[in-house]
């Protein structure tokens, strides 16, 4: 019993000690891992999930969704930058930013909490703050803990998880993403005179240190409020699905 | 020495097989307790000592990593050990399914109980941002998934057996199946 203490404490030592080593060791395993388990996430769909559409009409439909989605926010984006660039000719683009591509080597997933893990660290120039997407510039989280060799990444519908968004719906409404219990954010203290419909796309507001504006975090899906009342509320839908991806991209500030 | 480190070799992989392969899976199968099983499983069927020390060491394996499904795991899993170890030694040390299945159940639900201090601490500050029913769900997928594996754990005892009596993980002269001195 005492040999087992000692090896548990010498464990918890090492492990806390060499995290960031350890973790870039063990990913070497894990990743097959969590590839395997996100194929059969991917190819189970139909199975485990109560999908009242088939799997292969579900996930067309969830692509043609988020296919919409980005196209909607490409074209705002691009609308927004041609009138700035009109009206800032000469304008000199300073977004010094680059991607990193990353594996995920570890998950968790829960109510309450939602987080991963990934192969890259300060080494590659993470830090905590930056944002993670996936290919199409869907944002999944942002980096909460970082070592030399990984990062923790903390889903955007992670309880602890904020992130300043903006509407697409003419005036640009502005708030903090907050994630609640489930897979859902919700965004509060809208005004009454801001007018939030569902299906609204949201984007990032480029208001958060590390974070560039446009990057797309979800959908409105249910507007809450009572008219008589000061603000009105909003519940957000995510679009990125971290269970059915093991790679993503963080984005990194680079120095001028 | 070689005991404890075949151990902790075995914890490890079972760990990332949890956090890298089952948390990965669609649906309720991401929530599958499998570290907590084997750890309720060594301890109340195999005699094993070290089960408790497999659940609360995973606790502290995600907080380590940073990984937590919950706040403060090391503290809810620390919980799920002692229960885990108190009712397999003085509560259900009948060796049977019904022993098996009971000991996991309450272990699960200490778990949860510690789970639910922490959520009622936070839904004091921000009650709107927890979800009882979301919780209650993932308590009950959680018990039903643990039922299973120790279910299949059950099945498969005398392989188990036959490896811990190879005695890398425990005392090759010891009886994993001898009663509790």
């Amino acid at each position: 019993m005492t040999t087992t203490l000692i090896a548990i404490a010498a464990l918890v030592a090492v492990v806390f000690l060499f995290r960031g080593s350890l973790t870039r060791a063990l990913a070497v395993v894990e990743r097959p891992l969590v590839s395997a388990g996100t194929w059969i996430s991917v190819h189970a769909i139909g199975i485990f999930d109560s999908a009242a559409v088939s799997p292969e009409r579900l996930l067309a439909l969830e692509a043609q969704r988020a296919s919409a989605v980005v196209n909607g926010a490409e074209l705002e984006r691009l609308r927004a930058e041609n009138e700035e660039l009109r009206a800032q000719i000469g304008f000199i683009n300073r977004s010094h930013s680059r991607a990193v591509t990353a594996s995920i080597v570890s998950r968790s997933v829960g109510p309450e909490a939602s987080t991963f893990v990934v192969d890259r660290g300060k080494n590659d120039g993470i830090e905590i703050g930056d944002p993670a997407v996936t290919g199409d510039g869907i944002m999944v989280g942002k980096v909460s803990a970082v070592t030399a060799y990984s990062a923790t990444v903390c889903v955007i519908s992670d309880r602890n998880s904020a992130t300043a968004v903006a509407l697409l719906n003419g005036t640009r409404t502005i708030g903090i993403a907050q994630g609640i219990s489930g897979a859902l954010l919700s965004l509060k203290y809208i005004p009454q005179d801001e007018h939030v419909s569902v299906n609204d796309i949201v984007i990032t507001s480029g208001l958060e240190e590390n974070v560039p504006s446009g990057l797309i975090v979800g959908i409105v899906n249910t507007v809450t409020g009572d008219p008589t009342a000061l603000f009105q509320e909003a519940v957000l839908e995510p679009i990125g699905d971290v269970r059915r991806i093991h790679t993503v991209s963080l984005i990194v500030a680079e120095a001028l | 020495m070689m005991r404890p480190t075949a151990a902790i070799a075995l914890f490890l992989a079972f760990s990332i097989l949890q956090t890298g392969f089952f948390a990965s899976l669609t649906g309720i199968l991401a929530y599958t307790p499998l570290v907590v099983a084997i750890g309720i499983y060594l301890m109340q069927h195999a005699g094993e000592r070290t089960g408790p020390f497999w659940i609360a060491g995973f606790g502290m394996f995600l907080d380590l990593l940073a990984i937590p499904s919950f706040p403060f795991e090391t503290a809810s899993y620390a919980a799920a050990g002692i229960v885990a170890y108190l009712s397999a030694r003085h509560l259900f040390s009948n060796r049977s399914w019904y022993g098996l299945i009971a000991c996991g159940m309450l272990s699960m639900l200490s778990l949860g109980a510690v789970r639910a201090l922490v959520i009622l601490g936070i839904s004091l500050r921000h009650p709107e941002r927890v979800s009882w029913i979301t919780f209650g769900d993932t308590l009950i997928w959680n018990l039903i998934l643990i039922t299973l594996l120790l279910s299949v754990l059950f099945a498969l005892a005398r392989q188990i057996r036959a490896f811990l009596r190879l005695g890398y993980v425990v005392s090759r002269g010891r009886d994993p199946l001898k009663p509790y001195e």
